[in-house]
């Protein structure tokens, strides 16, 4: 049977490597085309891969912290794609410090682009989820969001607020059949993770349950669900083998 | 007269469909919910080059063209 995915078009933030490109492929699978608003990374690996799976997919430059130039290209979107029927806001940095050295600029270039960006994308593709009288969108939070981390206040503060922006828009535009929810990731291998020495990696896993650190592949799947769900809206998954339970 | 030609063609442009919009046609009559009203009234705001803000309380087509008249005066 085929996805409800198929042919549809999904927005996926950031989707050149790691969480992100691992959603967009996995959405691609389902037979869906790709926006990729991206920055500093070059777009054309994941382009490429995205494209030999038989879809549309187009990469787009833009910091989604930059309120103008997120709607300049989500109306690029609607323009190239001819609708958006989902979103999945998961573009993302970090500046970890604790919070007795962390600076101003620090905390507010965190917020700028893990929560003021998926307000942004969210706010300009929302009159078009409106008008299709549907959308699915799906915000990657974290699950320091839920319980806090040492060394992340900006991080953490930043993906709290997604889960409130994920319930409140959930809220605001469920009569027009637009679901909004948000997947909470725990220790996920990245290139971040890899970097890290193998008694880092061992003092990780300590706190995991399920004793391992998950791929970004189990992150899509999460996401993949939502978006194929049109009955669940303003929820939380957690995938972080029960780090936090 | 002409506010309210021109709010007609932005509500049937939005409803998709052709509807007899007059002076006393109210937004439930068109069955616009609070999302609708929002939706609309930002787009008039754009088409008029008006402020109408979020506290406008208004019923009619009627009252909305007067309130963009007396903020285009």
């Amino acid at each position: 049977m085929d996805s409800i995915l198929k042919g549809k078009t999904v927005v996926v933030t950031g989707a050149v490597r790691g969480i992100g490109l691992a959603i967009a492929e996995l959405c691609a699978q389902k037979g869906a085309n790709i926006a990729i608003p991206y920055v500093f990374v070059d777009p054309a690996p994941a382009l490429e891969k995205l494209r030999a799976m038989g879809v549309k997919a187009e990469a787009y430059e833009c910091n989604v912290a930059d309120f103008n130039k997120t709607k300049e290209v989500c109306d690029k979107i609607i323009a190239d794609f001819g609708a958006v029927d989902a979103l999945v806001n998961n573009a993302g940095i970090t500046a970890d410090k604790l919070i007795l050295r962390m600076t101003e600029e620090d905390f507010d270039k965190v917020i700028a682009v893990n929560l003021k960006g998926a307000f942004n994308m969210t706010k300009h593709l929302t009159q078009n989820f409106m008008r299709n009288r549907g959308g699915a969108i799906v915000n990657i939070s974290s699950v320091v969001g839920l319980m806090g981390n040492a060394g992340q206040a900006n991080y953490s503060a930043s993906k709290a607020g997604l889960i409130g922006l994920t319930k409140t828009v959930a809220r605001e535009l469920s009569s027009r059949g637009v679901t909004c929810n948000a997947v909470a990731p725990g220790f996920i291998a990245t290139a971040m993770t890899d970097a890290l020495t193998p008694e880092q990696q061992d003092a990780i896993k300590k706190q995991i349950p399920l004793g391992f650190i998950g791929n970004p592949d189990d992150v899509a799947k999460a996401v993949v669900f939502f978006l194929e769900n049109r009955y669940v809206t303003g929820e939380v998954i957690k995938v972080d083998g029960g780090m936090y339970i | 007269m002409e506010t309210i030609k021109t709010l007609a063609e932005i509500v049937n442009d939005y409803k998709g469909e052709q509807l007899e919009v007059n002076e006393n046609t109210t937004f439930e009559d068109l069955g616009f919910d609070s999302l609708d009203k929002v939706d609309l009234m930002m787009q008039v705001e754009e088409k008029f080059e008006v402020t109408l803000g979020d506290d406008l309380v208004v019923t009619t087509i009627g009252e909305l063209a007067a309130k963009i008249d007396e903020l285009k005066k």
